[in-house]
């Protein structure tokens, strides 16, 4: 997959070394909630890439929100009948 | 009614899948390839040539939603603790244009153009496009830990496929059975009962599979363990669905029939709403990130449902 190309061993290494430490101990597990932002898995820290990765998610968001109220409230079958459309 | 039922029943069955199946396999290419399925379904409306057709094109724009919890994850994931109210209201405040633009262009088109609605599609298929694209260059997660530490065949042993078969058609048969009670079939009908009765014992089967056979499985028991926070989230998300498919879905039919004729002057009204979606996502991220808590803006926004809703109830005409 194009995803592993820039990840090296140490990276894996340590993000699954987080993982398992955090799935194997009982007492992390009633701080979900509140686990640290460097114990994210795959959070890499901030920058552009990041930015433009959200930007990405955004878009995404406003594409979805407008198919949805293109199929709901905007939608009339019944002036797409009287018009003949069909 | 369904062209929006395509997407709530495809984001009901799909949702809890790929989100289950994005914690082996990565975030990314559901997100990318999902939403192509949007690309491909907005172009199959725009081109309707029946209203099967067009229905059968917003089951295809389906897919996109089952990537859709997917969107609050990844904000939460590659940015910052600190930053995370301000992303998760910019998704939402993202949401509220999104809703802004298509009801207002999309109104405006209708009124302007006899089959302003292709128009509309055609512009939802290149947002769609467009979004695809840039998620597939510019969204290059580090893998997870699952994702490289098991091997195909473990990814898919871990998939719960027993929830999964009970939860698709399940759902599925139910809602066809309410959605065809009365219309076109009586209740007590085969058409209605059949699918109903089906449709409901296969929930049933989900429930009992779910409590006593798997604990790890698509309702994971650890969530509900460890307090009560996620039980309430889910309920809260549960009435926030069913409030805004409830609006989108006959608040327009309803003004349209009382107040107004003009598609624009329609969507007008109904924007309204998402102009405060906007304002309110954004109020609300700042308040969260100072006050670092989201009880009170969730128990005022659910009263200004409350209030929308009684006061709808008692409309004057």
């Amino acid at each position: 997959m194009s995803q592993h190309h820039d990840v090296n061993d140490e990276q894996i290494q340590k993000h699954t070394s987080i993982y398992n430490e955090y799935i194997n101990d009982p007492a992390t597990q009633a701080e979900l909630a509140r686990i640290d932002t460097v114990d994210v898995i795959n959070y890499d820290g901030i920058h552009i890439k990041t930015v433009l990765a959200y930007i990405s998610i955004l878009l995404l968001c406003f594409a979805q929100l407008t198919n949805i109220v293109g199929a709901g409230a905007v939608s009339d079958p019944e002036s797409w009948a009287d018009k003949d459309l069909f | 009614m369904w062209l929006s039922q395509a997407i709530v029943l495809l984001t009901v069955v799909l949702g809890p899948i790929v989100s289950q199946a994005a914690d082996f396999w990565g975030r990314k290419w559901f997100l990318v390839v999902l939403t192509c399925f949007g690309m491909v379904g907005s172009i199959v409306v725009s081109r309707a040539t029946s209203m099967g057709m067009a229905i059968a094109g917003e089951v295809i724009c389906g897919f996109t939603y089952g990537a859709q919890p997917l969107l609050y994850a990844v904000a939460s994931e590659i940015l910052p603790r600190q930053y995370r109210p301000a992303a998760q209201g910019g998704i939402n405040a993202a949401l509220g244009a999104g809703g802004l633009f298509g009801l207002l262009g999309g109104s405006a088109l209708m009124k302007t153009y006899d089959e302003g609605f292709r128009i509309y599609w055609y512009i939802v298929a290149g947002l769609m496009a467009l979004s695809s694209l840039t998620l597939s260059i510019l969204f290059n997660p580090v893998p997870r830990p699952l994702q490289i530490s098991l091997t195909t065949r473990e990814k898919l042993a871990r998939l719960d496929w027993v929830a999964y078969f009970f939860l698709t058609t399940g759902i599925v048969l139910f809602v066809i059975a309410l959605s065809w009670a009365e219309n076109p079939y009586p209740w007590r009908s085969v058409q209605v009962v059949v699918p109903l009765v089906i449709g409901g014992l296969l929930l049933v089967a989900l429930i009992i599979h779910q409590v006593w056979f798997r604990t790890d499985g698509l309702i994971h028991h650890g969530l509900f363990k460890m307090n009560r926070n996620f039980a309430l989230a889910l309920f809260i998300l549960f009435v926030d669905g069913l409030s805004f498919f409830a609006a989108n879905q006959y608040y327009s039919f309803e003004v349209g029939i009382l107040y107004e004729t003009d598609p624009f002057r329609i969507g007008l009204r109904y924007s309204i709403a998402f102009f405060g979606s906007i304002v309110g996502s954004l109020a609300v991220a700042v308040y969260a990130s100072i006050r670092k808590t989201v009880r009170f803006p969730i128990v005022l926004s659910f009263l200004m449902f409350t209030l929308f809703y009684g006061m709808s109830h008692i409309l004057i005409l």
